[in-house]
């Protein structure tokens, strides 16, 4: 049921966030998703965006206490807000990005191809390369604007972002996948760029939300996750450790299965997006709550309630 | 001690180790061994038709538990169901084999444990004195129908009985059925147990596949999954009225011993139907209790009856042979072979409570679940800050079933006795075995018992 919802409510974002400028619809430049200012008529801009376009932009010491500086401090309120809102659940519920790289797991699964696991190594490995994309998301507009970085490295993280080519596709515009010739930069930039597209969806059919392992607005949310409102959250007294939330998370996480002493359930690499509440069949050991009430607890009722393989045998 | 047997390598030979076959008989070993087979038969039957007359007469007793009534008319045979299923019968020892994997290659798994008294009887001279009784009665079962021993069987290496049993199987039936070993990692939780425990599931997977003589398609493993998901579904319900206390212990464990007697689709039919007779019997929550510890087999359910007869109530349990048997439910994502043969695996290991593993920290959780679903009032358990887990439940003591000779469980017996007192629970062990003589020592300690438990309905 709680899966039903999810894609429910993430078709719905996907076309505010992809269509809604068409219609009149526009959720600012702070939206805590893949909301891509390069599709034409989005409804919402990037955060991630904004944040470089501040941070690099005009933005000197003296703008910063002037109009400018007041600008980036609302967005940024409104970021925190809304990313404190809602949680990680803007990467589980909202984000249109995550919502391609879904529709090719549901094709994989459709052809019955087994999905890669990454070992917990390989995740340790893994995971600092979204803190490494902040960072160059964050330094590289401030080395652009000292003069240290070629003004083409402007929105460094939006230049590499698979989101900007892959995103665009769906209002019928391709030409962010191609390679950009206007000088060894750019050039560079969109190889990578190219590089980091095909890698995307090749890897998306293989393994669920390959790109959040990298993503930096997950980074930001780990950083904010001390303010979140709605968190996922384990009574390990009442684990029996059948492993089920570790594999129906879609990040390939074991840290909430084997949690037996904390009630922190969404740290890390975890994407809100209550598969885990869901799978788990023992009476309220998971929950997704906000503001410490429970919206939806974990029980045997609603875990049967999950597709399994009989579902199609039946017919 | 086993005596010298001419018959040797036929199934029936082993049977000449049962007293009564004198060197001095006129009989020849393999009509001795015929003798003692019938002899033995008569003796479980007369137990089995005992057990099933008790049930029959009870006054809860309902058209829609006739099914699982017919179904313990007699103690199964093997052939008999191969028969009747015109599936290949594979024995299963224990819970750690998805039933599955048997039922999408067409074969039927057949739970392979004894709950006769006699039958233990029967098997007893020469085997360990304190062996599991569990273990002791299929022995003895398979002294009376050798066809058991014949066909293959799954074997986990779960205790030490367990571990031991196809030794056993060696010496009292040589040359009988094939034991696939599938190796037990004891230790839970952790990713390289993990993947040795699924390798092996996919080596079960492979035997079976040879067993079968056919190469399943994806397909027909998601369908034995939505079956047996089915069967989870009704079952789970069955716990749901339990916690209400509309559904007798007895009526319960027999529901689950006859899951591995007929087609699986059957029995979840004759759940759903019993499930409408159970939700409207009249809730008794009144001196509510969880029973653990080892397994509960018909047709040895004294324990039950003395439970009742003390007026206490069953509202949750978590037996291998109970609440155990089918897991809640299977969280399948990734619905490849693969995929599935993971899912499995790790539900039936890592989600597996018994004793036998070396880390059993989640042990508390089924009983902390079943305390707070057994709400009195039927509405959410109040959990007030102290951090009382269980206030407010109808489940007020933990009794303990622990079968003489069990050794994991009576180690788990220790710890569970100072966590569920830690809940507010009383606790209260009962060592037994399935000899009749101890009934009135447990029946006065239940009526001990039964003043202490504070809950009301």
């Amino acid at each position: 049921m709680l899966g039903n919802v999810r894609l429910a409510v993430q078709h719905l974002s996907f076309v505010i966030l992809m269509y809604g400028g068409r219609f009149g619809v526009h959720l600012g430049s702070a939206v805590p998703c893949f909301s891509c200012p390069y599709v034409y008529g989005c409804g919402g801009n990037c955060y991630l965006m904004g944040l470089q376009g501040y941070i690099g932009f005009g933005l000197t010491w003296a703008q910063l206490w002037g109009y400018q500086g007041l600008r980036a401090l609302f967005w940024l309120v409104v970021f925190a807000a809304a990313a404190s809102l809602l949680g990680k659940l803007w990467c589980g519920f909202v984000c249109p990005f995550g919502l391609v790289s879904d529709w090719l797991t549901y094709l994989r699964r459709f052809l019955g191809v087994a999905s890669l696991r990454l070992s917990r190594a390989a995740r340790a490995r893994l995971a600092p390369v979204k803190y490494f994309l902040l960072a160059w998301l964050a330094l590289g507009p401030v080395l652009v604007n000292l003069g240290l970085l070629h003004p083409d490295f402007y929105l460094p993280f939006c230049q590499i972002c698979p989101g900007k080519s892959l995103l665009p596709l769906f209002e019928g515009e391709a030409k962010y996948l191609t390679l950009e010739l206007t000088n060894s930069v750019t050039l560079s930039l969109s190889v990578v760029l190219m590089a980091a597209s095909g890698l995307t969806v090749a890897g998306s059919f293989f393994r669920e939300r390959l790109f959040c392992v990298f993503c930096p607005m997950l980074a930001l949310f780990n950083l904010l996750r001390p303010l979140a409102l709605a968190r996922i959250v384990k009574d390990p007294g009442l684990c029996q450790g059948c492993g089920a939330c570790s594999r129906s998370c879609m990040m390939d996480m074991d840290e909430l299965w084997l949690e037996r002493e904390h009630d922190s359930g969404d740290d890390g690499e975890c994407l809100g997006c209550g598969g885990c509440v869901e799978a788990c069949s023992s009476r309220g050991c998971l929950s997704l709550k906000f503001l410490g009430g429970t919206v939806v607890g974990s029980s045997p009722e609603l875990a049967r309630g999950l597709r399994t393989g009989g579902g199609r045998a039946r017919g | 001690m086993r005596e010298d047997n001419s018959g040797g390598g036929t199934r029936a030979g082993g049977a000449g180790t049962v007293p009564g076959s004198g060197a001095g008989s006129v009989l020849t070993a393999e009509g001795r061994a015929e003798k003692i087979r019938e002899k033995a038969g008569k003796r479980i039957l007369a137990e089995w038709e005992a057990e099933r007359a008790l049930l029959s007469a009870r006054d809860d007793r309902h058209e829609s538990l006739d099914y699982f009534l017919d179904l313990v008319k007699a103690p199964p045979s093997p052939a008999e169901i191969e028969a009747r299923l015109r599936s290949r019968v594979v024995g299963v020892v224990c819970l750690q084999a998805p039933p599955e994997l048997f039922l999408a290659l067409g074969l039927h798994p057949y739970r392979l444990y004894g709950g006769s008294q006699n039958a233990a009887a029967v098997a007893q001279p020469g085997l360990p004195a304190l062996m599991c009784p569990l273990l002791k009665s299929l022995m003895g079962e398979m002294t009376a129908d050798p066809g058991t021993a014949g066909i293959p069987w799954i074997l986990p290496t779960t205790c030490d009985w367990t571990s031991g049993l196809p030794s056993l199987k060696d010496v009292y039936f040589p040359g009988s059925g094939d034991v696939r070993v599938v190796d037990l990692p004891r230790s839970k939780e952790n990713p390289v147990s993990t993947e040795g425990w699924f390798l092996e599931m996919a080596g079960l997977w492979k035997y079976l596949k040879t067993l079968a003589g056919r190469k399943p398609s994806r397909g027909g493993l998601l369908a034995a999954v939505g079956t047996v998901e089915r069967a989870r579904a009704a079952f789970g319900e069955t716990v749901r009225l339990r916690r209400e206390g509309r559904v007798p212990a007895v009526w319960f464990l027999l529901a689950a011993r006859t899951f591995f007697l007929d087609r699986a689709e059957n029995w979840t039919r004759a759940v759903e139907g019993a499930n409408k007779h159970f939700a409207a019997l009249e809730p008794r929550l009144k001196n509510g209790v969880f029973l653990t510890g080892s397994p509960v087999v018909y047709p040895n359910f004294k324990l039950l009856h003395l439970l009742e007869e003390a007026g206490l109530s069953v509202l949750g349990d978590d037996l291998c042979s109970g609440e155990r048997l089918l897991f809640r439910h299977v969280a399948l994502k990734d619905k490849s072979v693969e995929g599935v043969l993971r899912a499995l695996a790790q539900t039936c290991h890592d989600g597996c409570l018994c004793p036998v593993f070396v880390e059993n920290k989640r042990r508390l959780g089924p009983v902390v679940e079943a305390a707070r679903e057994c709400a009195v009032g039927g509405g959410k358990t109040a959990r007030p800050p102290g951090g009382d887990k269980t206030a407010g439940s109808a489940v007020r003591g933990v009794v303990f079933h622990l079968l003489k000779g069990c050794h994991p469980y009576e180690i788990d017996s220790v710890v569970l006795e100072r966590e569920t007192r830690r809940l507010g629970l009383r606790f209260i062990r009962l060592e037994t075995d399935y000899a009749a003589e101890d009934r009135l020592t447990i029946s006065n300690r239940l009526e001990a018992l039964r003043p202490t438990l504070d809950a009301g309905d």
